[in-house]
């Protein structure tokens, strides 16, 4: 699994599509191939708290808002999906059929139990090291901005002349 | 700043046209003055700046937020992917956004109203838009009835694109202005009250547009009499130009409102190595106009009681499940403050 330092990783501001839709079972048995080997992002579901289903979307990111590099492909759980509303509703009516072949062009862990597929997946969660929902991975910190409002300004507030 | 033109200015070299600032180009585009990207920093600083409001006025929690630098020198909390109903919030303001592409979006305002489904508000954060074309020098103005009466796209309609560094300077106003108005000159909001997003479209817009996430209304909103309003500042990109104001019964006076504010941005201008820009504010030059009720057909995220919850419904749902609480200022005394009740207009002032 790629490892990234914390905040090297483009930040998503909202989701500008969603593609695909598999059931968590379903992604476990792609899950190396769509993360380790055609790259995409799956941290947001590795991290997460998907229940049912997980999402492949196109995010917009905070950085490069001048390029096509601030599209990037993820899949994010359902929970974040639904969380589109309209765009949400909308993929639900026009959800086409997923072929194997359009979900990843890698090997599927076909011949995998159950229990194999969980305890891979269960690794996978332990070995990616960036967790987006961390604090740590935005640049927050306690106070909301660095500036302090100095006396002169309280006393202009509360005085009329 | 540089003297108002009457022609593009046209010695912008475009290829040297650009903000030179890592931090900034984290967030917004360096190069502001197309088309597609003078769009682009639109729909981000409509982002950024609501964020700014929703978290300075406390109408959101912290946990909504996550921090992010627009300058070296100054920090914005916004909406935070991570957070389920922040996300959709930001799915809001993106959507609104992206009809600044096509000059559809007239204004975007935050209103603040006692209870659910009002229409007076007691608090309004509005954005106002109007388009350029030719080369970002004449403006394209809708012509309703209301424009007429409204003397901000007028003003808008005056200004000039004055290069990227200008724009950034524009910005880092209006969050500054909006972090100091929400945090020391209006008042706490009430215990109690409701918020949601509200737009108004050009009539430009198609008039089966629709923008996800908000419902039809027939009323925009209303403001009661005698409600005091400051004007945060503006934008003015390649291609577009935004006018920002607050209308808020928390504030007692616009003209002391807006004195502290430029106040404040004097000061910080020279602290923190920005350019102070020229703030169209109203009680320095004239009375305001009264904005009155617009009649216009709007759009309200409002949950007509659908099936689909409307990602601003869930604003109302923090509200009424937290019964969250504006920030807890200090006490202050104004001086001259038993004055106001003897006021006749709003820019009035006796003298002890």
């Amino acid at each position: 699994m790629v490892s990234h330092k914390k905040n090297d990783r483009p930040r998503p501001l909202w989701i500008l599509k969603i593609h695909k839709r598999l059931s968590l079972f379903e992604f476990k048995r792609y899950a190396t191939g769509i993360g380790k080997d055609d790259g995409q992002d799956i941290s947001w579901v590795l991290k997460g708290n998907a229940k049912n289903n997980v999402y492949q979307v196109t995010v917009e990111t905070m950085e490069n808002c001048e390029t096509d590099e601030c599209k990037k492909v993820i899949w994010v759980p359902d929970e974040l999906a639904e969380s589109t509303g309209t765009m949400f509703e909308d993929f639900k009516e026009d959800q086409p059929q997923e072929s194997v072949s359009s979900i990843s062009n890698n090997e599927a862990n076909w011949g995998s139990s159950v229990n194999e597929l969980d305890e891979n997946y269960e690794k996978m969660q332990k070995e990616e090291t960036f967790d987006p929902y961390d604090s740590d991975s935005d640049t927050s910190e306690d106070s909301d901005f660095d500036e302090d409002f100095e006396d002169s300004d309280k006393t202009m507030c509360s005085g009329q002349s | 700043m540089a003297p108002l033109e009457n022609n593009y200015n046209e010695s912008l070299n475009k290829s040297k046209d650009a903000i030179d600032d890592k931090t900034w180009s984290k967030l917004f585009p360096s190069i502001v003055s197309d088309p597609d990207r003078s769009s682009n920093f639109m729909i981000r600083a409509i982002y950024v700046v609501f964020s700014a409001v929703l978290r300075q006025r406390n109408i959101l929690e912290k946990e909504y937020f996550s921090k992010n630098y627009i300058t070296e020198n100054l920090s914005c909390m916004t909406l935070s992917f991570k957070n389920l109903r922040a996300h959709q919030i930001a799915q809001l303001l993106r959507a609104a956004g992206d009809a600044t592409k096509d000059g559809f979006l007239k204004e975007i305002s935050l209103v603040v109203t006692e209870h659910d489904g009002d229409v007076e508000a007691i608090e309004v954060f509005s954005m106002k838009f109007i388009y350029f074309e030719n080369g970002g020098v004449v403006a394209r103005l809708s012509t309703d009835n209301n424009d007429q009466e409204d003397p901000h796209f007028a003003e808008l309609a005056q200004l000039r694109y004055e290069g990227a560094e200008s724009v950034r300077d524009q910005m880092v106003t209006i969050v500054r202005s909006v972090q100091f108005l929400c945090t020391k000159v209006l008042e706490p909001l009430p215990a109690e009250f409701t918020a949601n997003f509200r737009l108004k479209y050009t009539n430009d817009a198609p008039s089966n547009f629709r923008i996800d996430g908000f419902d039809d209304s027939s009323t925009f909103y209303t403001l009661p009499d005698g409600i005091q309003s400051v004007t945060i500042g503006h934008l003015r990109p390649g291609h577009h130009a935004a006018h920002m104001q607050c209308w808020s019964k928390s504030m007692s006076d616009s003209y002391a409102a807006e004195l502290t504010l430029k106040g404040h941005l004097d000061k910080v201008s020279d602290m923190y190595a920005f350019n102070p820009v020229n703030v169209l504010y109203k009680s320095f030059n004239s009375e305001d106009t009264d904005p009155g009720l617009s009649q216009d057909t709007t759009e309200s995220a409002n949950d007509q009681g659908g099936n689909v919850t409307s990602p601003v419904d869930n604003i109302t749902d923090s509200l009424e499940k937290t019964q969250m609480s504006p920030i807890k200022m200090r006490p202050t005394t104004r001086r001259g403050a038993d004055d106001s009740k003897t006021r006749s207009s709003p820019y009035s002032r006796s003298r002890k």
